[in-house]
């Protein structure tokens, strides 16, 4: 019998090696926007006059680190136009003036106007722009930039290979390159299916659709990213289409890839909780950058509210909101708060940002902003305020 | 976890060959009554408190399923290779029911596991009716004339165990 006893003892401390408890809670909404509000402090104090975003920030060494990345700040330029949405101080104001780096790095192209420096531009860059633009246009109903929104989009569709894929380059004399990147393919759907929304009539639409079918079926097997994606830039394109007029029907092959993001999402969000310091460092790791955090948080956001409109999938809907619940609730347990930053030599570099190992990238305040207003969207649309 | 999945999982956890080998004596009704009994009453209570045993642990329905999988994995692992289990210690009279057949032959680590995450996930009724349908199994088994070679056969449903364990456990990972 002892026996017994000690093996159900080291089966169990097998299992707990394999499952530990999962951080989660659920943040109120107060908690949400407050640590939404603090991300657009640190935009607003992190902003140089040259409209560049402090990119890395070194907490210890109380150093900017060198770098920059042109489709994060299109990236950002989105999250601080959608705080303004929500009514954030500051957002719009910070938003207008990181636009005034943007139109100075407008290059031509063969395909149309992009945003990006060098001889060959990102293309996701542009795709992000477009959707920040589009989202500044949406908040505030201002339609003066409506020409350059649409050359955008135009662009974008020059893009969009016959297939579907998307060229992550586009070289400033020839024009779209074979290359593919991780991200861009979902982040030019979304801005054509942004686009197609605001200005209908253009065709935007069959560009999106195409990359939507190639996002689905082929990405996966041509593409072979690793780890596999779970793909928010895949997500807000989902969502966006389900907001169409006449919003494409979902095919047997999407639910089936939904189903494999879900997953993914769900699966990551359970293992970052699980990383809550002391042993767990040892069997998980130091926590995920917050840029990936937010992401997740993200994608379960915007797939919760595709599922919700579609009315579909109720069990699954309730898991997605449960996991955004949970990553949003790491998101504000993890930032810094003015109490925290009232001990670093530069507090306005580390109020309202997350750090991870010491260090800050402007992208990690995007998506964790991104993240958490999606959220309020979320309980707002579906009534699931605590 | 799909109800076959389940149904399987519970079998490979209360593995029929593992609960003959504890085999007692004299198996009279009574000794299926309290091995039953047993069963089902620890069973039913895994799964009604499955919920408040995962918020207590902090723990999700489907990393429960992963914890699952995983226990299934490592008590299969041993009836593929360990000892063959004996009959002995043992309870007297009809209490062999309890003591060695219940426990430990088919009450182990993972029917207990996927109990609590069948309970949380797919409702106590359902859960309790499949268990029930795998103690008809192991019951089966109990009754069943002594068997020879019980080490192969051990063999063979401890490697089916493993892999069941490994879908359990994939079920969890890419659940929601």
């Amino acid at each position: 019998m002892a026996v017994s006893l000690l093996g159900w003892v080291l089966v169990l401390g097998l299992v707990v090696v394999a499952v530990h408890p999962e951080g989660c809670r659920r943040p109120s909404n107060d908690e949400i926007r407050t640590s939404a509000e603090a991300a657009v402090v640190w935009f607003a104090a992190n902003l140089g006059d040259d409209g560049r975003f402090v990119y890395r920030y070194d907490r210890d060494r109380a150093t900017e680190e060198a770098g920059y990345n042109d489709p994060r700040h299109a990236g950002v330029m989105f999250s601080l136009w959608q705080a303004a949405g929500s009514d954030i101080d500051g957002a719009a104001e910070t938003a207008e003036l990181a636009f005034e780096r943007v139109e100075r790095l407008i290059v031509d192209t063969p395909v149309g106007p992009a945003f990006g420096r060098g001889e060959s531009v990102r293309s996701g860059a542009t795709a992000l722009l477009a959707s920040a633009l589009d989202e500044r246009r949406r908040v505030t109903g201002a339609t003066d930039l409506d020409e350059l929104i649409v050359d955008f989009g135009q662009t974008l569709i020059g893009v969009v290979n016959p297939d579907g894929s998307v060229s992550a380059g586009i070289h400033v004399e020839d024009g779209p390159d074979d290359t593919r990147s991780p991200f861009f393919t979902g982040e030019v759907m979304w801005a054509l299916a942004r686009l197609h929304l605001s200005f209908p009539d253009k065709g935007f639409d069959e560009a999106a659709l195409r990359i939507r079918r190639y996002l689905v079926e082929d990405r996966d097997r041509t593409e072979q990213p690793w780890p596999i994606v779970s793909d928010h830039w895949g997500a807000y394109g989902f969502e966006t289409m389900g907001r169409w007029p006449s919003p494409p029907p979902v095919t047997e092959a999407e639910e089936a890839w939904l189903d494999r993001q879900f997953g993914l999402f769900g699966l990551q969000v359970r293992y970052e909780s699980q990383r809550q310091g002391g042993v767990t460092g040892l069997t998980r790791g130091p926590i995920a950058l917050a840029a990936g955090v937010g992401t997740l948080g993200e994608g379960l956001g915007n797939h919760a509210l595709d599922l919700h409109r579609r009315a579909a999938r109720l069990d699954d809907l309730s898991q997605l909101v449960e996991r955004a619940d949970c990553a949003a609730g790491l998101l504000v347990d993890r930032q810094i708060n003015a109490n925290a930053s009232t001990t670093d030599l530069e507090p306005k570099r580390t109020f309202g940002a997350w750090f991870r190992l010491g260090d800050t990238q402007m992208d990690d305040q995007q998506h964790a902003l991104s993240a958490l207003l999606l959220l309020l969207d979320v309980r707002a649309t579906i009534g699931a305020t605590p | 976890m799909t109800t076959t999945l389940l149904f399987l999982a519970l079998l490979a956890a209360a593995n029929p060959i593992r609960v003959h080998a504890v085999r007692p004596g004299v198996v009279t009704p009574q000794v299926l009554a309290f091995a039953s009994a047993t069963v089902l009453a620890l069973g039913a209570a895994f799964a009604l408190l499955s919920g408040p045993m995962l918020g207590l642990v902090d723990v999700s329905v489907s990393s429960a399923r992963i914890a699952a999988g995983v226990a299934l994995i490592v008590v299969s692992v041993r009836d593929a290779i360990g000892p063959v289990p004996q009959p002995k210690p043992s309870l007297v009279g009809h209490r062999t029911g309890i003591v060695p057949v219940a426990f430990p032959a088919a009450l182990t680590p993972p029917t207990a596991l996927l109990m609590i995450a069948a309970g949380a996930d797919r409702g106590v009724g359902l859960a309790v009716a499949v268990l029930a349908g795998v103690l008809v199994v192991v019951l089966a088994a109990l009754c069943s004339p002594r068997l020879r070679g019980l080490r192969p056969l051990l063999a063979a449903t401890g490697a089916g165990g493993v892999a069941v364990g490994v879908l359990v456990a994939m079920d969890g990972v890419l659940a929601i």
